[in-house]
């Protein structure tokens, strides 16, 4: 599935009034939204970039090409868990009550790189989503292939206009807790205990159109067109804007391996 | 409670109509034997295999760079297995299973509307980490009510990457799955999930056994019963036919899934990937 996205920044100020605003637009109350995500990594490195074309200089007499597997990137993906204000303070097992209000509770994400040029004005992005109803997410993702790397909080509103889904929301983690976790927290901190990222308090809007081809020009077309009359309906209050696309990349950097330089020995100083 | 064990029949590699025979001839065996019944709903199975891309120097931070083939180690892994009764437009939306059996193996259920999203995204973005190897379908089979007992009957399809040299679509063999009720199952709610596996309070057991020491000792006798009916009505359903050189094996349901309703779905699907292991 693909996504069409457009951002936007709100202080902390004006927060309540795009709030507001948003509903108005929206014709709806605000949806109140809290959810942790839980990164992962494959425990896997990445290779390094350019390697494939390095190796395969055979002196062999025509040999057919094998097929060349495609240098795939490996990902950072994300297990995101639907909370309600009572889970904070409490024990919440990755096992237990796998639904909330018939919503599944966790869900697997991935967010591939968003695509270089845009379509129409907005930024245009595949992403899998696949909601686990039963079993254990975190035991499952981790036999995947995949590692643990940090948990981090959303909370912020959302509204539905349309075919746009409209999220007003600031990540907010715990602070001072580093990465020695080798699994999500089974407690979670309590509401005030956590902190926003941003030190200002900033909100973000982000404004997504879920689109099942994108291929399906007809559609996606009409995907982009709500998406700039939404901008425009937004202008004068929230700026709407297309980010650096490589702010949004999940890939895995490849991170070479430096060499230590070989350690002289001391070498006597002798006086001239 | 219900009691599943599991055959399955290899079919000749070379002869493309072995399994075909196979399923028929039982077919008619079970409808010779057991006169009073007929085929009811169909029932699919879809069984997708994926095999882990481990590099082989799994150790962090190396000073040489990681070896750039990743080797194939030859350890069965990730599999996919749907059991879906067809037509049944049931509710209930845990049908897809996927597992990555290690040492336990670990289980998740997801809706199976996702099924596809979630396959292409291990296939294509999780490609480094792991390679499709085959998928196995049963995509007609049949079933049959005698009595207490339920079998499940149906001919595998497997359909294999191309470029290995394998054909296309071969048919590795037929499955047979047997089941009855143990225990006093009749009462209780009778959940009509995917498979038809009953969900029964563990209140409505209690109330029905007393106390919880003995029922203990009664489930372990009825399971090597309901093992031993089981194995009659395979002996019974494959008398006169011959199945040349093939090896039958059988599958029980695994002991520690009796009387726990959660974990019976676990069971039967670490059952069903079992007998669907070691296939190609």
């Amino acid at each position: 599935m693909h996504e069409l996205l457009l951002y936007g920044q709100v202080s902390k100020g004006r927060h309540e009034q795009v709030v507001k605003i948003l509903a108005g637009v929206a014709a709806m109350q605000p949806r109140r939204v809290l959810k942790r995500h839980v990164v992962y990594k494959p425990q896997r490195e990445p290779e390094e970039p350019g390697l494939v074309n390095k190796r395969g200089g055979t002196q062999s007499i025509a040999a057919k090409n094998t097929k060349q597997a495609g240098k795939t990137d490996l990902y950072f993906t994300q297990l995101v868990q639907r909370l309600t204000e009572e889970d904070f303070g409490s024990i919440v097992s990755t096992e237990q009550a796998l639904t909330v209000e018939g919503l599944p509770k966790w869900t697997y994400e991935f967010n591939d790189l968003p695509e270089a040029g845009n379509r129409g004005g907005a930024l245009v992005r595949m992403t899998n989503s696949t909601d686990i109803v039963g079993g254990d997410p975190h035991a499952y993702v981790t036999s995947l292939g995949n590692q643990f790397v940090s948990e981090y909080y959303i909370e912020g509103h959302l509204f539905v206009h349309e075919n746009i889904n409209i999220y007003l929301h600031r990540v907010l983690h715990e602070p001072g807790v580093r990465s020695l976790e080798t699994e999500p927290k089974q407690q979670l901190p309590g509401f005030d205990a956590l902190q926003p990222l941003d030190p200002s308090g900033a909100y973000m809007l982000e404004a997504k159109v879920r689109v099942q081809d994108i291929n399906n020009t007809a559609v996606t077309e009409a995907a982009a067109e709500e998406l700039r009359r939404f901008k425009t309906q937004m202008k004068g209050c929230v700026t709407m804007n297309i980010p650096d696309r490589l702010a949004m990349d999940t890939r895995i950097r490849y991170r070479p391996q430096v060499a230590q330089p070989p350690r002289k020995p001391a070498q006597p100083m002798t006086a001239r | 409670m219900k009691y599943s064990g599991l055959y399955f029949i290899p079919a000749h590699a070379n002869a493309s109509e072995a399994s075909s025979t196979i399923f028929h001839s039982l077919t008619e065996s079970i409808e010779r034997q057991f006169s009073t019944t007929s085929p009811q709903n169909f029932w699919t199975l879809q069984h997708r295999l994926l095999r882990s891309n481990a590099a082989s120097n799994a150790t962090p931070a190396p000073i040489k760079p990681e070896p750039t083939n990743p080797s194939i180690k030859p350890e069965p892994t990730s599999a996919a297995p749907t059991p879906t009764a067809n037509p049944q437009p049931s509710t209930s939306s845990d049908k897809l299973i996927s597992i990555t059996p290690q040492s336990q193996g670990t289980l998740i259920t997801i809706p199976s509307a996702q099924t596809e999203s979630h396959f292409a995204f291990l296939t294509n973005k999780l490609s480094p980490l792991w390679q499709f190897r085959h998928a196995l379908q049963i995509p007609h089979g049949v079933v049959y009510n005698i009595g207490q007992f339920t079998i499940h009957m149906g001919e595998m399809k497997a359909n294999r990457p191309s470029g290995s040299g394998g054909s296309g679509n071969l048919s590795p063999g037929v499955v047979v799955c047997v089941s009855t009720e143990i225990g006093e199952g009749s009462d209780g709610d009778v959940r009509m999930g995917n498979d038809g596996y009953m969900a029964l309070n563990g209140d409505a057991m209690e109330g029905i056994r007393g106390d919880g020491e003995d029922r203990e000792g009664e489930e372990e006798v009825d399971v090597s019963d309901a093992e031993d009916l089981i194995r009659d009505v395979w002996r019974t359903m494959r008398t006169d036919i011959d199945f040349g050189k093939a090896e039958v094996r059988e599958v029980m349901l695994g002991k520690e899934g009796v009387n726990e309703t959660q974990q019976s779905e676990a069971t039967v699907v670490r059952m069903w990937c079992e007998v669907l292991r070691l296939r190609g």
